[in-house]
């Protein structure tokens, strides 16, 4: 449907309509003196074609016409839309109740008595006018208001693209370790970050992040940890590699707001890629999972307090050793929580009954599995929160053999 | 939420969502500094009807907490089982005083502002 565009001050272009030539021309003669640029028709459907070709916003229009009479042609006018307002004012000898009714009903804004009066039709087109004005105010802020989120919704994609580019490798090898990331984000950008570092030749540090809460406000902060964390906390702490002294720093320098709402929970482990032993800080962040290379799995990680709430609070360091053969699984909350449709969280019992079916893939096929069964189970392309799964395998020898 | 005053600065507050989230947190919190400036030194918050608690409820809580201050005291009342498990993975277990009946919540909270 072609739409005219109508520009802010000019008048509105009147539609005249009366199958009886004399009362027709008068009216639109009256409406053209009154300083409004009018058109007119013999009838309802020639009123119609005009209002769907010409930027048409006042119509006013006989009551009784044939074939298209005054209400079906206000009921017509109605039905369609046109991109604008059309305000309709029906012009009629009955007076009655019933008849105002009927006309109302049929989508008539106001009435004038036949035969026209100048005076009466100068108020009347005053009210109409004022009526297409707010309209067309509220159509243009509806407009601008469309723009404004197009363009919102173009900057978080914009920082979705720069968020994704800061991912890790999908699959990272270092020593005897292989390590695959997987991250999935619940509105555009996402609250977790997840990041594999080489520390030093011996070691590979990798961490995985939750913002409080998801969008733009967790992924900003999110982005701010990763920096400091990827800058400062590593390279003052390349050293003692000691995680719970680098999530303790973070505990210190990113307190949470008045609101409580930007602590963050986190899993930072510092791995040595030769033997296999894993020293990590859990802080708030759910327990991993450890799949040893004779099958099984096991919870491992005795809890901590999230980062961000009290000052002064110590986190501990916690350690595993990684046999030959063994595979550990990190994954956040929003992968636990997943709830299917009848609202069943996923849940670490599941996750670990997948998992130890998966022990013959590589990590990354393992990873790249368990995020299809959670898809599955969640029915929904996008999860209610932010998604991030890492899987670290130690497996020396085949490393080794590789390398030979 | 409905607000009981057993005395002039002690309020129970009973929750009637069933889920603290993100949606609820802000509206929650909102009210609950209103209770705090209304006079209560120490709060008791019914969770009798809350089945699920997420990140943003958590903050919220312990922004109320930290709002009371060292001189007053944040009793969690009737936590159910799952809302328990989230509490105790931030370790907030051990941060919130935490009661099965009423009357011991209201003890817990006229412990650390009576005289």
């Amino acid at each position: 449907m072609p739409k005219r565009l109508i520009l802010p001050g000019e008048r509105p272009l009147v539609l005249v309509v009366d199958d009886d030539a004399t009362p027709r021309r008068l009216a639109a003669a009256y409406v053209a003196q009154l300083g409004f640029p009018v058109l007119s028709a013999a009838d309802g459907e020639e009123a119609l074609r005009l209002i769907e070709r010409e930027p048409v916003t006042i119509v006013i229009s006989d009551w009784n016409m044939t074939p298209v009479d005054g209400l079906a042609l206000c009921r017509e006018v109605r039905a369609r839309d046109h991109g604008r307002y059309v305000y309709l004012v029906l012009l009629t000898a009955r007076s009655g109740r019933e008849d105002l009714l009927a006309g109302m009903r049929s989508g008539a804004d106001d009435f004038l008595v036949k035969p026209v009066d100048r005076e009466r039709l100068q108020v009347r087109l005053r009210a109409a006018e004022r009526i297409i004005s707010l309209e067309r105010g509220l159509r243009e802020r509806e407009a601008q208001l469309d723009v404004a989120l197009a363009a919102l919704r173009e900057d978080l994609e914009a920082a979705a693209f720069a968020q994704r580019q800061l991912l890790p490798a999908p699959n990272v090898h270092h020593g005897a370790l292989t390590c695959a990331t997987r991250q999935v984000a619940s509105s555009i950008v996402s609250g977790d970050i997840v990041n594999v570092v080489r520390l030093c030749p011996e070691r590979l540090v990798l961490y995985a992040l939750d913002v409080c809460g998801h969008g733009a406000r967790a992924a900003l902060r999110a982005s701010v940890l990763r920096h400091h964390l990827d800058g400062a906390s590593l390279r003052s702490n390349a050293g003692s590699g000691s995680p719970a002294t680098m999530v303790a720093e973070l505990n210190e320098r990113f307190p949470s707001g008045d609101d409580g709402l930007d602590y963050f929970t986190m899993l930072l482990a510092v791995v040595d890629a030769g033997s296999g032993e894993v020293r990590f800080c859990q802080a708030g962040f759910p327990p991993m999972i450890h799949l040893p290379a004779g099958g099984g799995s096991r919870l491992v990680g005795a809890g901590g307090p999230a980062v961000g709430f009290f000052p002064g609070t110590t986190f501990e360091e916690q350690r595993l050793a990684l046999a030959d053969g063994d595979r550990l699984l990190i994954a956040s909350d929003g992968m636990l929580e997943a709830r299917s449709s009848n609202g069943e969280a996923f849940g670490a019992e599941r996750l670990m009954a997948c998992a130890e079916r998966l022990g013959h893939l590589t990590a990354e096929a393992c990873a790249a599995s368990l995020l299809e069964t959670l898809r599955a189970w969640h029915e929904d392309d996008d999860p209610p929160d932010d998604i991030t799964l890492i899987c670290l395998d130690h497996r020396g020898d085949t490393h080794a053999n590789r390398l030979a | 939420m409905r607000t009981d005053w057993p005395d002039a600065h002690i309020a129970v507050v009973r929750f009637t969502a069933s889920r603290l989230d993100a949606l609820e947190a802000v509206e929650v919190r909102r009210e609950l500094l209103a209770t705090i400036e209304a006079g209560a030194g120490s709060l008791v918050l019914d969770m009798q009807s809350v089945t699920f608690v997420d990140s943003s409820g958590i903050g919220m809580l312990v922004s109320i907490l930290k709002r009371l201050g060292m001189a007053g005291t944040l009793v969690l009342l009737h936590v159910n089982e799952h809302v328990m498990a989230t509490l105790a993975l931030v370790q907030l277990d051990r941060v919130f005083a935490i009661a099965q009946d009423e009357a011991s919540a209201i003890g817990l909270a006229r412990g650390d502002i009576g005289p």
